[in-house]
């Protein structure tokens, strides 16, 4: 996971690590490292950011996206489900 | 009709009509949602909300009291709207390489159009806040990514769950689930916000 020569991060370590990171489930040091990497790494911070919104994003519209309130079961569908429901 | 749900559902395992009248009322656009998120089309959804009307009257016997009624509900629904997925296995992960990162021989991220013309923080923020632009982000991903975004992101189903459902060990689902965040992530940014057509970068 490390790079070769060294004990920091590198982009593909960082890249596995990301969600781990956004779970808080990352020991002490291995955070310390991944957000050190984030520090240095220009690409990687621009590519957390994004990928970290677009997962806020998902969580933020959860409700709205289960589609709870706004999806109907149409009469016809009901009236079919009830005259071909089997038997007991 | 059904002074609580207790009575509803006791009234479901007597194989009273009425209660799978109030079922249809109480849950059928839940299940009708659900299968339509996942299969993407309206014929779809409905023969697979008819599949799972059918599998609560067969199994209602099998539900315990203590738990809830809506997650195994909404259980019963994702399983019927995979197992259709599956039969039909269109729109694999085959080539997916344009939209996963990528990186250089050193381990260096290489750069995307994405950090080139990077969105702003507040824009960013904006398309946060549009449910239309981020339905249609994952309408755009293939199956299997979409499948599990939704159970873990959106009907929050735990990793060990998601792997009992999809039938695949729990690294796996982990691996899986980090590139349809990817996906995600690509999806996102290349829609236009506010008009939900692609964004060129």
């Amino acid at each position: 996971m490390f790079s070769k020569n060294s004990v920091l991060f590198s982009c593909v370590a960082a890249n596995e690590f990301m969600d781990a990171y956004l779970a808080d489930d990352l020991p002490f040091f291995t955070r310390l490292s991944f957000k050190m990497h984030l520090m240095m790494c220009k690409r990687c911070r621009t590519y957390f950011e994004q990928y970290k919104m677009s997962i806020m994003a998902l969580k933020h519209n959860r409700q709205a996206l289960r589609g709870n309130i706004d999806t109907q079961m149409p009469d016809a569908l009901k009236y079919a489900i009830m005259k071909h429901l089997p038997k007991r | 009709m059904f002074a609580c749900e207790v009575t509803a559902i006791h009234a479901l395992k007597s194989g009273d009509n009425n209660a799978f009248a109030w079922l249809l009322d109480q849950y059928g656009g839940l299940i009708m949602g659900t299968a339509r998120r996942y299969l993407r089309s309206e014929d779809a959804a409905a023969e697979c909300t008819q599949d799972v009307i059918v599998t609560i009257f067969e199994k209602i016997e099998s539900f315990k009291s203590d738990g809830s009624f809506e997650g195994w509900i909404r259980r019963i629904t994702v399983n019927r709207s995979l197992s259709e997925l599956r039969k039909k296995a269109v729109r694999k992960t085959d080539n997916f390489d344009d939209i996963l990162p990528a990186f250089d021989e050193t381990g260096h991220r290489m750069i995307d159009k994405f950090m080139c013309d990077a969105p702003s923080q507040e824009e960013l923020y904006m398309r946060a806040q549009d449910v239309n632009l981020l339905h249609n982000a994952i309408n755009m991903m293939p199956d299997d990514y979409r499948a599990i975004l939704m159970l873990r992101d959106i009907e929050e189903f735990t990793t060990t769950e998601c792997a009992k459902i999809l039938e695949i060990s729990e690294q796996n689902v982990k691996t899986r689930l980090h590139r349809a965040r990817a996906a995600l992530r690509h999806y996102f940014l290349s829609l236009d916000n506010g008009q939900n057509g692609e964004r060129h970068v």
